[in-house]
Parts: structure tokens; sequence; C-alpha cells
């Protein structure tokens, strides 16, 4: 199945749609008079206790996979960009068909430092993966560049 | 949406990374996220505690 993939990638919530979901069910829920009054003041006590985590959160930075400017492709299909209805910006990296594949993504970070690496990837139907990621051009010693993913459900069709 | 099994050190600016495949196969993959959890352990001052008051 050459130049599609799966069809049903999840998207990422940001932190904006989180925080505006949880005060309009707030107010929905509420009653009339001191129900209301009590309602806005814990829904007011909620709104700053969100706004501190979301201050304190560090920067967030995302790369879309399809930009890869290199490839290494054993067998199998080509490692190409395909457009992807569930994906975001609609296009996905296709074709990591064999072990030991790979594509390189450059990353603007804000700041230097620790951080989490999340991955939005799939495989076939009801098939499993693991990938890896490993940071390529930081020599710096005692700083991690690696880090495994395992993906324990597929879903959607390669 | 799978996530890391450690974090990783970026620096400030670009930074080159690879994904690859370690098992399956099939593997379309979308985005990779980052999520900033802290400033290398060098960088870092410790403090001390030299009294106790009670």
């Amino acid at each position: 199945m050459q130049g599609e993939c799966a069809t049903s990638l999840r998207r990422v919530e940001t932190h904006s749609e989180m925080f505006g979901r949880a005060g309009k069910g707030r107010f929905r829920r509420a009653g009339g008079g001191g129900a209301r009054v009590a309602a806005l003041l814990v829904g007011a006590s909620l709104t700053f206790a969100l706004a501190a985590i979301a201050a304190s959160a560090g920067p967030i930075v995302e790369a879309e996979c399809e930009a890869f400017v290199n490839y290494y492709n054993i067998d199998g299909l080509r490692i190409q960009k395909v457009f992807c209805s569930g994906a975001s910006g609609y296009y996905a990296a296709f074709g990591l068909d064999v072990i030991g594949e790979w594509i390189e993504v450059i990353v603007d970070a804000p700041v230097t430092g620790y951080y989490r690496p999340t991955v939005a990837y799939q495989t076939e139907y009801e098939e499993t993966a693991g990938v890896r990621m490993t940071v390529i051009d930081e020599d710096g010693e005692g700083v991690n560049r690696v880090s495994h993913f395992k993906l324990e459900e597929g879903w959607g069709i390669g | 949406m799978a996530v890391g099994d450690s974090d990783v050190w970026l620096k400030s600016g670009e930074n080159r990374f690879r994904i690859a495949t370690e098992w399956g196969s099939h593997v379309s993959l979308d985005f990779a996220r980052f999520e900033y959890t802290g400033s290398p352990v060098e960088n870092t001052t410790w403090g001390r505690i030299k009294s106790v008051y009670r």
C-alpha cells in the first residue's frame, strides 16, 4: 500500500484546550444562588491552580517527522512523505518496514537541558512496534542521548 | 503516542535526532514532541542548610 498511511493517528491536545474544557464543564453543572457562587469560587481556584501549573511547565517543541532531512532505507518500501488524514499537518513519514531503518529530523530547542520525548507513530492493525530516538549531534559527556519507545497496540491500516 | 523511557538532552538551537525501528514493521511516524524537564546537572547550584531553628 505505497503512498498511503494509516488514518487514525492521534492528535495532541494543547494545554489551552484542556484548560478551556475544564472551565466550561464546571459552570454547566452549577445550580442557582449559593451553589452558583460556590461553583464560581471553586472554578476560580481551579483556574489559578491550572494557571500556576501551566506557568511552571517548561517549553514544549515539536518536529514533524515527514520533514526528515535524511533517511536510511534497507529494503521494502522506500521511506517517503505521504498524505495521512489523521496526522498532524496531514502528512507522516512512511515506509519504515525493516528493523534498523531510520530517519533524521531537526528540532529547534529554545533552551539547553533535558527534555521528555514522545513520538506519535503507529504500525499496522494489531501489530506492535518499538522505535529508538537518538540525538546525534551532541557529544557532551554525562548527558543522555537515547530514548526507547514501545507501541504495544497498533491501530489503523499501514 | 508513546513516551520515551528516559529524557534526552538537547542544546539550545538546532538538534538533529534519529528515529530508528527496533522491532515491528510498517511503522509510520507522525511527529516527535519534546517537553523541557530541567537544566543540566552541572549548571545546578546546590545550597546547604547550616542550622535548624526549633
